[in-house]
């Protein structure tokens, strides 16, 4: 099997303001397929978002090894895309220049094509009409939407998402959830995402890896056999499969009472 | 100063004050306020309870911008205070957003400017405009320097304060997508500290007015400051009166004209 992003043999620790040494994650070994889609659930505080951090080149490896298409991972790279819990829009771009963004660091297209592609893209998450719009004059949820589309400007090959839909609320978060599987379900891209949403997890991903309490572990890694294209809406109310790993995947969390 | 001008902060605040139809109640409200007020010191200074040697009316007052106006000493004065606010007002916003910039984006250098430019504020400039005459002489010059000595420093502090408060989110947003060392300062930098000039420049234009009267004042043969101290030495109350309420009326346009600017610029924000 190809593999896209390799993480061998990673450990990760900090030392705390008191001296100490203090571990986050230990020996966590992944394997991710091109075009596959792995999430990563585990309790707070057990290093989910240092992998991630690690794998975006953001942070540095203490202990592993990490390559992403065959090739070592140093420093951040151009064929990732990073999506966090916040939307971090700028507030003084319009919607679609916020999409164009990334485009536009990256110096990818000509100006007129990147005004296209942020259309088109806005389009695709409902919002059409919005493109000259403020962030500061949407709501959260449709801040979001401009971030999915500013997530996928550049065609990534590999998406790395920390808790991305985390600060939405329950209804608007499956909408968003919805729109972002539609546009990921045409592309394919590679994603890893880190999340403590068991549901979002099971709902979204091909594979969910459970991280034990820190020091993070691998606990378990559940195949998710659910057809494609899928709908959040539609697994949530209509599909006893997904109970099922719902199931499977609280016991292993093993959240105390 | 303006330390809480952040984005957030301001954004909220309009939508519990008072709605946009209260907004003409509170102008009308205003207007009777002061009308009253204008009354009532009119009444006091005529009723013989103060000693008309300290007080004028206001109807004496205009009466004197009036006379100032016929006598031909009432614009030229008030361009003269202008010129010497404006000057020192530009130059200092000029260079103190530009060092105030590039000291908060090093932060190296930013650490050790720290405690000279807290000393150099915290130095009472009002004081030094002896210093200034004897070092620019008393031409128009030392009272630039004077009003620039106020405004520069505002204007540093605050753009200081707003590179430090540049959201991480977006640094590593534009990190993430390999963004050159040029693409940081211009398109995440810079446009985050611009509230923080702007809120700097709305602050110090009343310092640099009052800098450009007290300098006029203690070294000028001209403008608004001078009017005040002639009136001062022949006991004309209502020429200081007269002086004074220009100084307030161009401050309180100029702050009018700098809000809409405010408006223009920052239409971003809610």
């Amino acid at each position: 099997m190809q593999t896209e992003i390799e993480i061998r043999g990673l450990s990760h620790h900090f030392v705390s303001p008191g001296g100490k040494s203090v571990s986050t994650i230990e020996d966590i070994s992944l394997n991710v397929a091109p075009g596959e889609f792995v999430a990563i659930v585990g309790p707070s505080g057990c290093g989910k978002s240092t992998i991630l951090n690690i794998v975006s080149g953001l942070l540095a490896v203490s202990e592993g090894e990490i390559s992403i298409g065959g090739k070592k991972v140093q420093g951040v790279s151009k064929e990732l895309v990073y999506m966090p819990a916040r939307d971090s829009l700028f507030p003084w771009r319009t919607c679609k220049k916020n999409v164009e963004l990334p485009l536009e660091l990256q110096g990818i297209l000509t100006p007129a094509e990147r005004g296209e592609r942020a259309e088109m893209l806005l389009n695709a998450v409902g919002l059409n009409g919005f493109s000259d719009y403020f962030p500061s004059s949407l709501s959260h949820g449709m801040r979001q939407r401009v971030a999915v589309a500013r997530t996928f400007s550049t065609s990534p090959r590999i998406l790395l998402m920390d808790e991305p839909f985390s600060a939405l609320d329950a209804q608007t978060k499956i909408v968003v959830q919805d729109l972002f599987l539609k546009i990921w379900e045409e592309e394919k891209q590679t994603v890893l995402l880190i999340t403590h949403d068991v549901m979002e997890a099971v709902a979204l991903a091909d594979r969910v890896v459970v991280l034990s309490a820190r020091p993070g572990k691998i606990k378990s890694i559940h195949n998710i056999d659910l057809d494609r294209p899928r709908s959040v809406r539609k697994l949530l109310f209509d599909e006893p499969k997904f109970q099922k790993y719902l199931h499977a995947i609280w016991e292993d969390l093993d959240v105390q009472e | 100063m303006s330390k809480n001008n952040t984005s957030t902060k301001s954004k909220k605040t309009p939508k519990f004050a008072f709605s946009n139809s209260g907004s003409s109640a509170i102008s009308l409200y205003r207007l009777i306020t002061i009308v009253v007020f204008l009354l009532f010191w009119e009444w006091v200074a005529r009723s013989g309870l103060v000693n008309p040697l300290f007080l004028a009316p206001p109807s004496k007052v205009v009466d004197s911008i009036g006379f100032l106006n016929e006598q031909g000493l009432l614009v030229p004065n008030i361009l003269a205070t202008l010129k010497a606010a404006f000057a020192g007002f530009l130059i200092g916003l000029l260079v103190g957003s530009l060092f105030g910039f590039v000291i908060g984006l090093n932060p190296l250098l930013n650490k050790f400017c720290a405690p000279f430019i807290t000393m150099m504020n915290s130095t009472p400039r009002i004081a030094l405009a002896p210093l200034f005459v004897l070092w620019f002489g008393i031409g128009i010059s030392s009272r630039i320097v004077l009003v620039f000595s106020l405004v520069v420093f505002i204007v540093l502090t605050n753009t200081i304060a707003g590179t430090e408060n540049i959201d991480k989110d977006h640094l590593v947003l534009a990190k993430l997508n390999s963004a050159k060392r040029r693409d940081i300062i211009f398109k995440v930098a810079l446009p985050s500290v611009v509230p923080w000039i702007i809120a700097a420049m709305r602050v110090s234009f009343a310092y640099a007015l009052a800098g450009a009267v007290v300098g006029e004042m203690f070294l000028g043969q001209e403008g608004l400051g001078y009017l005040i101290t002639a009136g001062s030495g022949v006991f004309n109350v209502s020429l200081i009166f007269a002086a004074l309420g220009m100084t307030i009326a161009i401050a309180f346009i100029v702050d009018r004209l700098m809000g809409l600017l405010e408006k223009r610029i920052l239409r971003w924000r809610a």
